[in-house]
This record gives structure tokens, sequence and C-alpha cells, in this order.
């Protein structure tokens, strides 16, 4: 039993290197920017058939099972509901609705009580919400030349306006959705 | 978003719009001045500052406060000096230019009126600001002797104040160091954050006991196991049993009871691990709760000057008693018991204390006494105010509820006091014949009771003739913890807070009776109309067909209305949440809570309820009408966005665009401008041009580029009145480029009318 022992305090009480000190401090110092530039990421869900993506950073977590209960008054508006996330209340909110996807598929069962899809919490300089999406893909890096323009026909599209730009992502496209519009107009549709 | 911003604004004057920006302001240059004096990223603070300064400046020639004018240029001036020498300031000149804000600040508060006479009174001193603040800064750039003033008598009288305000908290620190009691500041949000955590925690360890129980089944499990084994080895025959199989027997036995016995052994843990964290969640809640009481002294210091001033004014003698002044009361409650306790003490004053002759008449002290009592009785706070005075006559009440036609002669006959008192607390109800300062006015006990109604508690009269009256309190110990029952309305969860509800009860469906198409039953002789919860909720209809309706009674006598909810579905005690200040007050809604499961359950606003429910009941369809008819004239006018860090100048074009039918929006700067145009339709924009986070020309650009908006006509209102800057803008793309000055005359209207016509579309 002793023998292992006595080496791990070897290995650790060894002497350091000499250039050793000066090697970690040259790796420190180096500018991290040189590997991470041009590197963004984002997080992928889906809501009806679109597939969209908001920015990774906006995002607290991810939860399956919740319970939205719904607020009176609110029937088809941008505020969807309350729901409990970890001992808070949070507002969660129908992209769906601001987005205009309503028409494009079914977005949920009627059943509110029973949880479906995920949850995704947003945090944006502590402007907490939730929203509900049918899918959730992950995180996915890009590099800012990926992206591409919006088309048009969606630029001119009121609803359309959301969306800043396009990403090519396992043979289809995903929405990168604007999150200061994004969280401006959530914002102001609660008052 | 500003709060203020997107509130109504309209009612205020421009002065108090001024002071509602001075505050604003003052802030931001006070803050990056201790950062600039700190060196911190010097260049950017500077310019914030020289915003914050500009914007004061433009502000104050709006309203006419010329003194505020120069005080604002001197610090604008000194601040490009500073970024020129890009020299941290000395000690001395941010003693002055905090003193410039303080100053700003009080002229701030000095009204319109006063105005001329305060600046004549102060000349020197504002002279003299102005002289030290300009040699100050022109000695910036000499870095060897930053402490000493140009001339240092000349900034004596205004730096003498700073440090005369910073020394206030130190005295107070002091007092607190001396006090047992240390205080400490939390903000609500935090501690309601703690509040929510605390439960969460409460409801958490109650999974354990489920958990527990479960574990019981399995320890069963293993106990059978050990019989079954038991038993099978009784049921072999044991002479031909081979000497392999009883060793694996044997073997077997001693697993399934070691297993049995580890078993018991964490089961034991973890109940014990159950009860500790059981008991430490109870207490860390209750010790958060506790956290939100305050002894009732704190709520009743300025009672006792207030009785004696009261009582003088009356000509009256009258002496204040407390008891149980270290009651613990909630503050939520205490706040919202000032008021009616204050009203209560008056009355007694007013109306229960006769003046000295008559007591002395009566054979009672000169002196009278009003009691002020709190303590806590069966898990509620009660709180009574009483008096030695002369009581209320029952035959006075009596002849005034027959005379205003409240009731009939006969019916009064047969109410008892109490009863009778009931009257006291309608809207209007006085005995009084005059009506004086103090009360009278048959205003305040409908006050008092809606007051204390609303914090779920009950206020009753007890009194005697020539003895005295006594108003008793009974008050949930807390807010934040409701009892409720909890019902389902349209397949949902919502709570009705119990202390609100008048009655709950279950209806044979063959009672309920239908007069002119509405629904009514009939309770103990009265009347109460039923409205479906569901409707006055605007929720989904999925009441259930069963034989009996569920319904619940809320109201008072003058108006009861019978709620029909899906079903009942027990009584709890809840914590209360608030919701997302964002949303406002939700319509029918007070707050929320969680459920054990965890689960939100919205709690209903009965009162709030109850007028939804009078307007549902009350021609509906009028209403609804009405509204889409006042949306459709907003629709029709068109849409203005204003964009501008200053409020008094966002508040003036607001009001110079809004008088003329224009509908305007407002963004404090050109980030919230930038959003505000992508998500909604407007005709023209009106912009400044220096603004945080994104400054007018930059937004213009934006907007030039977008393939929706670069039509959009733009219009820039900047103080920047020089070629360059005029040149900058219409490059940009400016439809036009105004002037501030063009406030004043009609410019800004006409150059308005003529890139988008009138108002109407």
């Amino acid at each position: 039993m002793t023998q292992p022992h006595v080496s791990t305090g070897r290995l650790f009480d060894r002497e350091m290197p000499e250039d050793y000190l000066h090697e970690w401090t040259s790796r420190v110092a180096a500018k991290r920017s040189v590997i991470e530039v041009g590197r963004k990421s984002v997080v992928i869900f889906k809501i009806a058939t679109e597939w969209l993506a908001l920015p990774t950073e906006v995002f607290q977590e991810v939860v399956d099972q919740f319970v939205v209960r719904t607020l009176p008054h609110q029937r088809g508006g941008i505020l969807s509901g309350l729901v409990n996330v970890r001992g808070e209340l949070l507002l969660c909110v129908a992209l769906q609705v601001l987005l205009g996807l309503e028409k494009v598929g079914p977005v949920q069962q009627r059943d509110t009580r029973t949880s479906q899809g995920r949850l995704l919490i947003c945090n944006r300089k502590g402007d907490r919400l939730a929203f509900r999406a049918d899918e959730v893909y992950g995180v996915q890096r890009y590099h800012p030349g990926d992206l591409r323009d919006v088309p048009a026909t969606l630029a001119k599209a009121a609803a359309g306006a959301y969306v800043a730009a396009i990403l090519p992502w396992n043979d289809r496209t995903v929405g990168c959705l604007d999150e200061e519009l994004l969280f401006y107009a959530l914002n102001k549709g609660f008052a | 978003m500003n709060k203020t911003d997107s509130g109504d604004l309209s009612d205020l004057s421009m002065s108090d719009l001024f002071r509602m920006e001075v505050e604003a302001q003052a802030m931001i240059l006070t803050n990056g001045l201790l950062k600039w004096e700190q060196g911190y990223d010097a260049a950017g603070h500077l310019k914030e500052l020289m915003r914050a300064a500009h914007s004061l400046k433009g502000a104050a020639r709006i309203v006419g406060r010329k003194v505020a004018v120069r005080i604002a240029h001197a610090m604008e001036d000194c601040f490009v000096a500073a970024q020129k020498q890009k020299n941290t300031p000395s000690e001395a000149l941010t003693n002055t230019l905090l003193a410039g804000i303080d100053l700003i600040n009080r002229i701030a508060q000095v009204s319109d009126e006063a105005l001329e006479d305060w600046e004549a009174g102060r000349q020197a001193e504002i002279e003299t600001f102005v002289t030290s603040i300009s040699s100050l800064a022109s000695a910036l750039g000499d870095s060897q002797a930053p402490t000493i003033p140009a001339s240092p008598d000349s900034r004596q009288p205004i730096a003498a104040e700073p440090p005369h305000q910073t020394l206030e908290p130190t005295d107070d620190l002091r007092k607190l160091a001396l006090h047992p009691d240390r205080v400490l500041r939390v903000t609500t949000e935090n501690l309601d954050r703690l509040m929510g955590l605390a439960g969460e925690a409460l409801v958490t360890s109650r999974w354990l006991d489920v958990f527990a129980a479960n574990m019981l089944r399995l320890k069963r499990l293993q106990l059978q196991l050990g019989q079954g084994l038991e038993a099978l080895r009784d049921l072999l025959p044991s002479a031909s049993l081979d000497e392999r199989i009883v060793g694996r027997l044997n073997e077997l036995r001693d697993l399934a009871a070691d297993g049995r016995h580890s078993m018991a052994e964490r089961w034991t843990d973890l109940e014990l691990f159950d009860h500790r964290f059981a008991g430490f969640s109870t207490r860390l809640y209750h010790g958060v709760l506790d956290c939100r009481m305050r002894p009732f002294s704190d709520g009743i210091q300025g009672f006792h000057r207030m009785v004696r001033d009261v009582a003088r004014s009356l000509g009256k003698i009258t002496r204040l008693e407390i008891q149980g002044d270290a009651t613990p009361v909630d503050r939520d409650i205490m706040e919202r018991l000032k008021a009616p306790l204050d009203h209560l003490v008056r009355n007694s004053l007013d109306h229960g204390i006769e003046s000295p002759a008559e007591r002395r008449g009566r054979g009672k002290p000169e002196e009278g006494t009003v009691q002020l009592q709190a303590c806590h009785r069966a898990g509620m706070l009660v709180i009574t105010v009483g008096d030695d005075g002369c009581g209320v006559d029952p035959e006075a009440v009596r002849k005034t509820v027959v005379q205003r036609k409240l009731t009939t002669p006969e019916a009064t006959q047969g109410m008892t006091d109490a009863e009778l008192f009931e009257f006291l607390f309608l809207p209007g109800f006085t005995l009084k014949e005059s009506v004086s300062e103090i009360s009278g006015r048959g205003v305040g006990l409908d006050v008092v009771q809606t007051m204390i109604k609303e914090v779920g508690g009950r206020v009753s009269i007890s009194s005697r003739r020539g003895q005295g009256t006594r108003f008793q309190l009974e008050l949930p110990l807390t807010l934040s913890v409701a009892r409720i029952l909890l019902v389902e309305i349209g397949g949902e969860p919502f709570a009705f807070p119990l202390a609100r509800i008048d009655k709950v009860l279950k209806l044979p469906r063959e009672r309920i009776e239908s007069l002119q198409g509405r629904q009514h039953f009939t309770l103990v002789e009265e009347q109460i109309g039923l409205v479906a919860a569901h409707q006055a909720m605007d929720l989904e209809d999925s009441s259930p067909s069963g034989s009996d309706v569920s319904i619940i009674v809320i109201g008072d006598k003058w108006a009861r209305y019978g709620l029909v909810v899906d079903r009942f579905l027990g009584e709890r005690e809840l914590v209360v949440r608030s919701l997302d200040p964002r949303i406002g007050k939700l319509k029918n809604i007070s707050s929320a809570a969680l459920m054990p499961d965890g689960s939100p359950v919205l709690i209903i606003d009965v009162d709030d309820l109850k007028r939804s429910i009078e307007n549902l009941v009350s021609g509906q369809h009028l209403v609804r009408l009405g509204s889409e008819a006042s949306a459709d004239t907003v629709r029709e006018r068109k849409r203005v966005l204003i964009v501008d860090d200053s409020l008094t100048v966002r508040e003036l074009e607001r009001k110079l665009l809004g008088s003329r039918g224009y509908a305007v929006d407002v963004a404090v700067d050109g980030m919230d401008g930038w959003n505000a145009v992508r998500t909604g339709h407007y005709d023209l924009v009106v912009t400044d041009v220096d603004m945080p986070r994104l400054d007018g020309i930059e937004l213009l650009k934006l907007i030039r580029k977008d393939s929706r908006l670069k039509s959009l006509p733009v219009i820039i209102v900047s103080y920047k009145d020089r070629q360059e800057d005029r040149r900058r803008g219409l490059e940009a793309g400016a439809d036009y480029y105004l002037t501030k000055a063009s406030f004043h005359d009609e410019t800004l209207l006409k150059v308005v009318a003529d890139l988008v016509g009138g108002a109407d579309r």
C-alpha cells in the first residue's frame, strides 16, 4: 500500500522544470481570441415547423418537466402563462405568436397541464423569461462567415424582421433570431 | 424600459418633468464623476458626463432655468477641457462639480413662482461657482498642482456643502452601532426570492416523506423474501437434502437477513434525515418569514404627536395608550395599516372623546384615553382601537338608517346593536351633523373597511353608551402566506383567498331558476345571480355536467354574486408570490403561488373579479362595441416615434405633436428607437443626435439600410447647429435637420405636416 503512495508523493513533490513558470506565463498571457475569434454559438430549436436559433449566452437552461399555467384574458396573446422553474415563477411567452408561426402548423396540444416539448429559460442581462419549443437540437457552433442574408420575401414581411440571418445546418436552414429586437418586442408586448 | 416613460406623463408640468430629468442625470453625473476620479476608463466616462451635462443644459433651457443652463454649461466645458488633458480631476474639482450637481438639484426643486427670488438671493454663490469651476478646469492640464484651486477662498461657500451631506449617513451609522439590533438593508426583491426558495425547500422536503413510504414497501418485500425462503426450506424433505442445497439455502437465508438488516438501517437513516431536513426547512421558512416582521411600535411612531395635536385643536385632553408595541407585524400589512389606524384614532378623538367639561359632568376624569392594542390571537393579528368616550348611540344610528331609507323602520327594530353598527361602514354614512376638519364627512369608515378587507382582514365595532367605542381589526399574520380555496375553472386551478369568500356551496341543478335569461338561485331568502367563472375570466368552458353545481358566493350584502366554478379542489395554505412587474396588473389576478407539486397557481383578485362581473352583467355588448370603435380611431391616426435621451425634450415633443392629433410613441435612446421602429409601424421618426448606446446618425443609417424602412421620413432635432453637423445629418439621409429652438415656433409642426400631412389617415 505504501508503494504507490510514496510514488504519488514523489510525482507531486518533484521539482519544477526550469522553464515551467515561463512556459505557463506565456501560455496564460497569450491572446485567447486567436482561437476564439469568429467562433460563435447558438442554440437551435424548433417551433411548429420552423427551425430557429438564438445565441447560446441568452439561455440559462432547458427544462423538460414543466407546467404552464394559463393567465386569464390572454388568449392568443404573446403571454402564454406562468411556469415554476426551481422555485421561481417565470413568465412564459409564446414565440410563435410574436413570430406569426401559429398558422404554420400545430404548435402544441391544447392540454397545458402535462408538459410536452421543451421549455427554454432565457436570462438576458437579468431579463428572465421562458418559452416553449417543440424540439431542441442543442448548441451549434458556427463561423460568422457561414451566415447568409435573409431572403427578400422574408425581409419584407413584418415577422421576418426578427430573423437576422440564415444559418445552413444539416441540409436545411435555421433562422437566427435578432435577440435584441426579440426581447425588446416581448417586454413591450407584456405591457 | 423606464417606467415613467411608458406611463402617462401628460398630467405633469414641465418643471415636474425637469425635476425628474435632473434626478436621473444627476445620478449619471455623480456616478460618472466618481469613476472618473478613480481613473477607470476616463475617456468613456467623460463622454457620458459630457452627454449628461449637455442634456441637462438643454432641458434647463426649455424650462427657462437660466442659472441651471449656466451651471450645466460650465460643467460641460469642464468635461470638454478634461477630455483634451486626459488627467484625472483634482479633489477640489470633483468637490466643486458635485456641489454643482447639488446646486442644479436645488434649482429643480424651486417652484416657477419662487424662481426669481431664489436666483436673486444666490447670485453671488452661483457666480463663485462658475468662476471656480472654470479656473479649476483650466488647472486640469497642470498635473503638478492639482489640489490648489486658483482662488482658494472663492470656492469655499460651495465646497463646504457636500462634506456636510456625507456626514449625515455616518451619524446614522453611529446610531446604529449603539443600537443593539443592527439593521441590514435588503431589497424586497431579494427577500421575496429567498422567501420563494425557502417555500420551495419546504415543499421539496415533503417529497422525502413520500419516498420513505415507498421504501417501506421495499422493506416489506425483503421481509417476504426471507419468509419465503424459510417456507421453502420447511417444505423440502430434510432427510433427502443434498449438502450442497442446504449450504446454498443457508447462504441465501443469511443474504436475505443481511439485506433486511441493512435496509432497516438505511431506512432509519433516511427517516432521521427526513426529520432533520423537514425541521430545517420549516425553520428556514419561518426565519425568512420573520425577516418581514417589524414591531408594532414602528408603524405608529407618529401617533403620540398626532393625538396630542388633534386633541388640542379640538379643545380636548387626551392620552394615547399603546399596548403590545413589540408585537411583530408583517411590514406589508403595517404599511397598509397606517392610514386606517390613523383614521380610526382621529375618529375616536373627534366622535368618541368628549370635551373636558362634559366628561366632568359624567363623572369621568377630564383626560380621555385612546387605546391602541396589538396582539397575536389564534393565528391572527388583532389590533384594537378603543376610547373611553361617549360611545355610539344605537338609536341615533337607527334613526339615520331609516331617514336615509336604507331599510324599513320595522326591519331596524329586529336588528342587534352589532348589526346596526355595520351601517357605519357604508359609504357616505355619518351621524355628525356638521362636517369638521378631522372627520364627519362620511368618508372614512368605509375606506377603513375596504383597506382592511384588501389585506384579508375584518373590522368590527362594539360600543357602550357613555363608556366608549372599540374597533377591532382582525388581520392575517402575514401577507406572504394566504389561506385559500383551490377551485378549477376552465380546466385550470385557481385560488380564492378564504377571507374574501362569503359562502361556498354545491347546488342541485334543478334549484337554479331563470329570470329574463339570467340564472339565479335562492340563498336564505336572498336571490343571488349566477355567473360562469370562466366567462368572467375569459377562459375556456369546460364545466362538468354533473347533477350539482359548485358555487362560490362573493361580494357584500349590497351586491352578491354566485360564481360557478368547475369543481372545488380543497383548502390550502400557500406562499403568495408577486407576479413579474413587467406585466403590470393582470386583470382579475392579484398574485400567484406554488402548489405542493410545484405547479403554479394564480390567486384571484376578488374585488377586480367583482367589477368584471358587474361589467359582464350590465350589457357586455355595449362595452365590446365601444372598445372596438376606439381601437379604430387610434389606428386611423398617423404614428410618430420620438427618440431622445432627454425626458424633458421627449415630453415636450410628445405634447406638441400629440396636441395636433398624431399618435406619439417615445424611445429613450437610439437602440430603443431602432427596436421600436422595427416592431411598430411608424409614419415618421423624430430623433436627437447625441444619445447613449446608439446615436441619432447611426440610427438613421440603420433605417436607410433596412429594406422595409428605407423610405421612412426622419427628422433630426438637435442642439448642434453648426453647418458640419447639419451636413452630417443630411448626408446620412435625414429629411430635415432642425435645432431645438424649433419647439418655440411652429417649425417642427410645419415640417411634420410637410412630410406626412395631417394627423388623420
